[in-house]
């Protein structure tokens, strides 16, 4: 498979993300997405969000700065409390930082290592109400012809016995599991992740790179 | 609803979530022994929220109560506008009716098991009668594990999946079991019917046999020949599949798969009903119904008053 993005796309496809020095720097972020895919835009809003580094006391207690602040967030799936994460998800450069890495971890290989018909079994539940409701979500969920991979150490938590169980081996294995760091560098340094199939995280921001702004949009599928 | 944005919360009768749900009640039923009165009750929960994922597989439009068009609208994702408004689903013992509809293999033996199991339930809930307390698990457990293992065949989940690898190996070898003692029992019936009918004297067996043929002769059904006294009797089915139909010069002709259900015959009396007991006797096998009717009573079923009505009369009454 081609594309016009110098095999972004059938990279991802393939292995769960794929990173791309300066893509495609002329052209927007929100050109880029709508070149890629199709960007979700929330109630109608832009589907491109910016973020910034912010400590605990600036940012909302509902988002990962306001719960982690400038320090590592953990390795995890966005929206992973929803019953539908989306898809893919593709951060670009807009102030470059060489010191933060931004990470991500494939999780089918620690999956696999502890039964996928475990984890359908681990059930897990959002630490508050989503939209006013509680839903069961189970760690692995067959989704149409896919598969839901969700993790988040922090907004879900188990709700069966099973969930008990297999969230802490899950937790145990992702120790072992080989993390692949990059930097958002260069303005239009871009990374397309797979948020079913990949985990992601991102290094303590030091003092010196509170500067650093990232664009992030969120897509429901890639061109194919 | 915009289709570029996915759902935070599932719709409360999707099929996964409502299959992830009846997980949590399996697991709950698992905490207790078998001979617990709490397994059995837990079991019934899980079992109602089984079968209504089953259903919702196909389409969340067919737990929908139809008798407002604002829960169909819902059904189909849409928030109807109307104040107070309240999800209402068809009650368990429809949805187990379209289910020994549209499943070949949930055939009646298990819809019936299950129509008792979600009733007593009810029962439960509803009364002052507690039913689950003196259940034997061998009464029941096996057509549970059947009925959960047929409903969830559609998710490509099998009991390893809904039960974990040790109690879903309990589960196989007590499906098994209660096949072979399903079979052991139909072949001691049938051993004893046979006795008792070839001690008959020969004109007695001969009347009953002329006897048995005139009645099956007035009924539906598939003829078979009885495993007791080898002599033609019937067997109920009912429908898996849509019937066919071909036209064969002015006529119709309707043919229909059926799974058997009942086996009947007069002359020896053996009865067998359930597709374990007759699979056990050799007559599970699915059969065909043929039905032969004329195309114009077909096309042109005629007026629908059936004289119910008086005569058309607009004159004014003054």
């Amino acid at each position: 498979m081609t594309d016009d993005l110098g095999g972004l796309i059938s990279a991802v496809l393939a292995k769960g993300f794929a990173f791309r020095e300066e893509l495609s720097a002329a052209a927007s972020t929100e050109e880029l997405a709508h070149a890629l895919g199709e960007p979700i835009a929330f109630s109608g809003n832009s589907p491109v969000h910016t973020l910034t580094p912010k400590s605990t006391i600036e940012a909302s207690s509902n988002t990962y700065s306001g719960n982690y602040g400038l320090g590592e967030f953990p390795l995890h799936t966005d929206m992973a409390n929803w019953h539908e994460p989306p898809r893919y998800l593709m951060l670009r450069c807009v102030v470059g930082s060489r010191d933060v890495a931004t990470t991500v971890v494939d999780l089918e290989p620690v999956a696999k290592s502890i039964g996928i018909e475990n984890l359908t079994r681990a059930l897990m539940k959002p630490r508050r109400r989503v939209a006013g409701r509680i839903g069961i979500l189970p760690l692995a969920q067959p989704f149409h012809d896919g598969m839901i991979f969700r993790w988040d150490q922090r907004y879900l938590q188990p709700a069966s016995r099973a969930g008990e169980v297999y969230a802490r081996e899950f937790s145990e294995r992702l120790r072992e599991a080989t993390i692949i760091p990059f930097a958002l560098a260069q303005p239009g340094d871009t990374v397309v992740i797979d948020n079913w199939k990949m985990l992601h995280g991102r290094a303590a921001v030091p003092e010196s790179n509170h500067s650093r702004r990232i664009e992030r949009v969120y897509l429901r599928t890639l061109r194919q | 609803m915009n289709k570029a944005t996915p759902a935070a919360t599932p719709h409360v009768w999707n099929d996964v979530a409502l299959l992830s749900k009846a997980r949590r009640y399996v697991e709950q039923m698992q905490a207790y022994d078998h001979a617990d009165w709490q397994f059995a009750f837990w079991s019934s929960l899980a079992l109602e929220l089984i079968a209504r994922a089953s259903l919702a597989r196909i389409s969340a439009v067919l737990l929908a109560d139809t008798s407002e068009w604002t829960q169909l609208y819902f059904a189909l994702g849409h928030t109807p506008t109307i104040q107070k408004f309240i999800p209402k689903s068809i009650g368990i013992s429809e949805v187990l009716t379209r289910l020994q509809a549209i499943n070949q293999a949930f055939e009646k033996e298990l819809r019936d098991f299950c129509s008792i199991h979600t009733g007593m339930r009810n029962a439960e809930l509803h009364s002052a009668d507690v039913p689950f307390e003196d259940l034997k698990a061998s009464t029941w457990l096996w057509k549970f594990y059947r009925s959960c293992e047929v409903l969830l065949a559609s998710f490509n989940v099998d009991l390893k999946g809904l039960l974990g690898p040790a109690e879903a190996e309990i589960a196989k070898q007590q499906i098994n079991a209660a096949k072979d003692e399903a079979a052991k029992a139909v072949l001691g019936s049938i051993k004893s019917f046979k006795e008792v009918w070839l001690a008959k004297p020969e004109k007695e067996r001969k009347k009953l046999t002329q006897k048995s043929q005139a009645w099956a002769s007035r009924q539906k059904g598939h003829i078979v020949d009885c495993p007791a006294c080898s002599c033609e009797a019937l067997l109920d089915g009912v429908p898996i599949a849509a019937p066919k139909k071909m036209l064969k010069e002015d006529m119709i002709v309707e043919t229909q798969s059926m799974a058997p259900s009942q086996f009947q015959y007069i002359a020896c009396g053996l009865k067998m009903t359930g597709l374990s007991q007759l699979s056990a006797a050799g007559l599970g096998s699915p059969f065909k119904t043929t039905a032969t009717y004329n195309a114009a009573s077909h096309f042109y079923p005629g007026d629908d008053d059936d004289g119910r009505y008086e005569d058309d009369n607009n004159e004014p009454v003054y």
